[in-house]
């Protein structure tokens, strides 16, 4: 068992296509990772937001004070168009941080960072309900993790511990270090563990690391002082930090005078520590290769890893390790995977995805990964999708995706293909029986099409 | 090896030819299957919901005294229960139930797990019934009490919502499904489906059942519309002319449909079913975040009571929740991951208006860790206990294959 490029299309990479050749080695599909993709298909970032975000809170202030100050009628429509002008701007960044998610997989040649980019932009699930934080998800995923989707794990996860959404998200801005100057002027304020928690069990060292609620306590403790806000992003507030030194698994960090290295000291070795290393190896396998991914493999990724915490090494020694060949396919993709690999299959072109409006986008994408139960970019806890198989092909999932391949594929491209002409490019290794039959003797195109996407073959990967 | 492995092994070993399965004497029904006519169903609320919110002992002095910004106690609008427990004042719609002896609570509960506080583990064991953490596979408490009746069809149980239920999961056969999807396939289309999934049992499975579910809802649509009258429950004289239209949202919306869903399926032959209703981890701002989870909970058990009928009547609602938070509050205005916490039972089959517990007192001292609630009972004890009067379940088989490791102790008198 060793490489084959259809396969890597499948398993590493966001699906075949007529349209892409997949590279034939593993250097080359390492080598694919080169960011042209995400150049061609950026997210509005967060330097681009601030000054709409603050335009948007002068306005309401405004709007506020015109009460009743004897501000004409045209005044106050004149303030009100322009609020609504912004807001119409933020809403069509949302929509682009989902084409261009989509069009980065879909009209990549392996789509294989974009694969890998899902699978850290989900080990560090974060969601923005509230207003104004869930125009950030873009930047959270090329500010914090794509970056270093081939870099040092430490560098990824410092960034993801110093980005507003996940400080928001799992509520580290609100946390004040008791003994800080803040903590004392104001009693009653306090620490807030959750990243803290989520950062060691879900992270890092994995829930059967060798922490303890202690230590939980400690990093809590030494993470305060990190926070931010959308108008300003991160900030570094030695005034809210609890003063040190904090023992972390035996480990002293900081002192009284809180400095942000400190937390970027106990991140490396936390980062570094053995826990991790096999808790992500882990993770990564059972996520790109199989449920039940062979010690070996594993061990050879934790090797990759190394002592420096190297995900490129981790990345390169899955794809060259035979384990990762198996010929039988395994995973059902997800939700994301599944709907940008049926957009390959089908060939459909940018100028579809980009002419797309709002109403039609959500027809199309948004509520199907809903119904599929994987909302886009919005996952149920800071643990994010399930990745057992049995989980995920539940009969609600099943349903949702035959109805969305019923339908979507008509919104793809002008006029449906025949199912006959496609099948031979969509599926690695041989085609089933079953379904070149059931392509066969289907009485419609659409229905012909469905069943290609819907049979194990092409759900699996 | 970790924990996890040596758990596993427990775990699996409940199997339905366990020596302590005996035959149960059940009510004989043409229609419903084996179980009887009595109907449950198991809320897990995710997230860790505040017991010490939800149904507040502002009798126990301390409690003033941990919480000085979540406004507690009757004299701050709270409902006040029996002179020591007071009802959270967003859980007002549920009083008539209260009142008619269809709402109780179980206080100072918990699962065994203990200390790393973790949601996912702390939902893991809630729904596998075990005493230590279970593996990876997801194997639930309710899934094992239907493998030991045997001959149920996949239609007695129900995991309803886009939420994978784990209290549902095992060998067992049951059904799942979200009330909001639906699919269009001609005849010949469905005979195509079944030839491309036959050689894939996972596919195979869900793709029947999925089949399955969408003809049967074509067949007995529901007889209710929409959730507008929800809030009017005139025999109780709760009228509501315009209930706030936060609650209209939930009650039309996925929580209003997951309970009319649920409703529907167990009028008909299902009799267990269990869903979720999330937002519960209030570390911030408590006082606004568990309100909308109060509405949702209120509005779920209500529409299940309108939407079942007189089968109302024959219905234990068992909501569960991971483990408690803080006594005290957080810096923040909420409360973090504690251990004792809260249960809520409901249904016409229950015996309401009591807050049953062998109360822990909230000074410091009394705490679990000097943090937290103290449990002095195991939830699973409630759930045993109502399978035990629901089903007529053998004591044993509770202790040894439901919930492995359990003690059940004497009746806590919670079904009517």
């Amino acid at each position: 068992m060793r490489f084959d490029p259809q396969l890597a299309a499948v398993r590493f990479g966001t699906g075949l296509s007529k349209n892409y050749t997949p590279p034939s080695s593993v250097d080359g599909w390492m080598a694919s990772v080169d960011g042209d993709i995400e150049t061609a298909w950026p997210f509005v970032r967060l330097e681009t937001l601030k000054p709409m975000f603050k335009d948007a809170q002068r306005l309401r202030k405004l709007r506020s004070q015109m009460r009743g100050n004897g501000a004409t009628e045209a005044e106050r429509k004149q303030v009100g168009d322009d609020l609504k002008a912004i807001d119409r701007k933020l809403h069509d960044g949302r929509l682009q941080t989902l084409h261009h998610s989509l069009a980065r997989g879909a009209f990549d040649r392996t789509g294989f960072s974009t694969r890998l980019s899902v699978f850290w932009t989900d080990h560090f699930s974060v969601s923005g309900n509230q207003r104004l934080w869930r125009d950030l998800h873009g930047d959270y995923i090329d500010g914090a993790i794509r970056p270093h989707i081939l870099g040092r794990f430490e560098d990824m996860m410092m960034a993801v511990l110093t980005h507003p959404l996940m400080l928001h998200y799992l509520d580290q801005i609100s946390s004040i270090g008791p003994n800080s100057v803040k903590g004392q002027q104001s009693k009653g304020r306090g620490v807030n563990e959750n990243l803290a928690r989520e950062a060691l069990e879900l992270h890092s060292l994995g829930v059967d690391g060798s922490y303890t609620q202690d230590d939980v306590q400690a990093f809590a403790n030494l993470l305060t002082g990190l926070t931010g806000s959308v108008f300003a992003g991160f900030r570094w507030r030695p005034k809210v930090a609890e003063p040190g030194p904090h023992l972390i698994m035996g480990q002293a960090y900081g002192s009284k005078s809180p400095q942000l290295s400190d937390i970027q000291q106990a991140v490396s070795d936390i980062a570094k520590h053995p826990d991790t290393a096999r808790h992500l190896a882990t993770k990564m396998a059972r996520h790109f290769v199989t449920d039940t991914p062979t010690s070996d493999l594993v061990q050879a990724m934790v090797d990759g890893y190394g002592p420096s915490g190297d995900l490129a090494a981790m990345t390169e020694a899955m794809l060259a390790h035979p384990d990762a060949w198996g010929p039988q396919i395994g995973n059902v993709k997800w939700a994301f995977e599944y709907v940008v690999s049926v957009m390959r299959a089908m060939g459909m072109q940018p100028n579809r995805l980009t002419g797309l409006n709002r109403r039609k986008s959500r027809d199309l994408f948004q509520r199907p990964l809903a119904k599929m139960g994987q909302p886009f970019l919005d996952p149920s806890g800071p643990d994010g999708l399930a990745e057992s198989d049995a989980l995920l092909m539940q009969p609600t999932a099943l349903a949702a995706r035959l109805d969305w391949a019923l339908k979507a594929p008509d919104l793809m491209v002008r006029g449906l293909p025949d199912p006959r002409q496609i099948l031979p490019h969509v599926l690695p290794g041989k085609i089933p029986e079953a379904v070149q039959q059931a392509v066969n003797s289907a009485t419609s195109r659409h229905e012909g099409l469905a069943m290609i996407f819907v049979s194990p073959a092409f759900q699996r990967r | 090896m970790d924990r996890r492995t040596v758990l596993k092994g427990f775990v699996g070993c409940s199997v339905a030819a366990h020596p302590m399965v005996t035959p149960i004497a059940f009510a004989s029904s043409a229609d419903s299957g084996r179980l009887g006519d009595n109907r449950l169903i198991v809320i897990i609320l995710r997230g860790a919901m505040d017991g010490l919110d939800v149904v507040q002992p502002f009798g126990d002095p301390e409690l003033a005294k941990a919480r000085r910004k979540l406004v507690t106690g009757p004299e701050n609008g709270a409902l006040d229960l029996d002179g020591f427990f007071a009802l959270h004042p967003q859980l007002e719609m549920l009083m008539p139930l209260w009142q008619a002896g269809e709402l109780g609570f179980a206080h100072a509960v918990s699962t065994p797990y203990r200390d790393k506080r973790s949601h996912f583990d702390g939902q893991d064991l809630l729904e596998a019934g075990t005493a230590g953490v279970p593996g990876a596979e997801h194997r639930g408490w309710l899934n094992r009490m239907l493998s030991q009746v045997p001959g149920l069809s996949a239609q007695t149980a129900y995991s309803v919502g886009l939420d994978q239920m784990a209290v549902l999961a095992g060998d067992a056969p049951v059904s799942n499904w979200s009330p909001e999807i639906g699919v269009s396939l001609s005849p010949q289309g469905k005979r195509l489906l079944e030839m491309v999934m036959h050689d894939d049992p996972l596919f195979q499975q869900a793709s029947a059942e999925a089949m399955e579910i969408l003809t049967s809802l074509s067949e007995n649509p529901g007889p209710t519309d929409g959730g507008e009258d929800l809030m009017m429950m005139g025999d109780d004289g709760m009228m509501m002319a315009s209930p706030p239209k936060a609650l209209r949202n939930i009650a039309n919306g996925t929580t209003g449909r997951i309970a009319e869903f649920t409703a529907n399926r167990l009028r008909a032959d299902a009799r267990i079913a269990a869903f979720s209703l999330g937002g519960w981890d209030t570390h911030g701002g408590q006082q606004r975040s568990i309100s909308r989870a109060l509405m949702n909970l209120g509005v779920a058990i209500l529409r299940l009571r309108q939407d079942l009928g007189p089968a109302w009547a024959k219905t234990t609602v068992l909501a569960m929740t991971e483990f408690g938070r803080t006594v005290y509050e957080n810096g923040t205005g909420g409360t973090d991951h504690g251990t004792g916490g809260l249960a809520i039972f409901a249904g016409g089959a229950v015996r309401g208006k009591q807050v049953v517990t062998d109360w822990p007192g909230l000074a410091e001292v009394d705490r679990y860790q000097g943090r937290d609630l103290m449990p002095t009972r195991d939830v699973r004890a409630y759930a045993g206990w109502a399978l035990r009067r629901l089903y007529g379940f053998d004591r044993a088989l509770i202790e040894d294959v439901v919930f492995p490791g359990l003690e059940m102790g004497s009746d806590p008198g919670i079904i009517a």
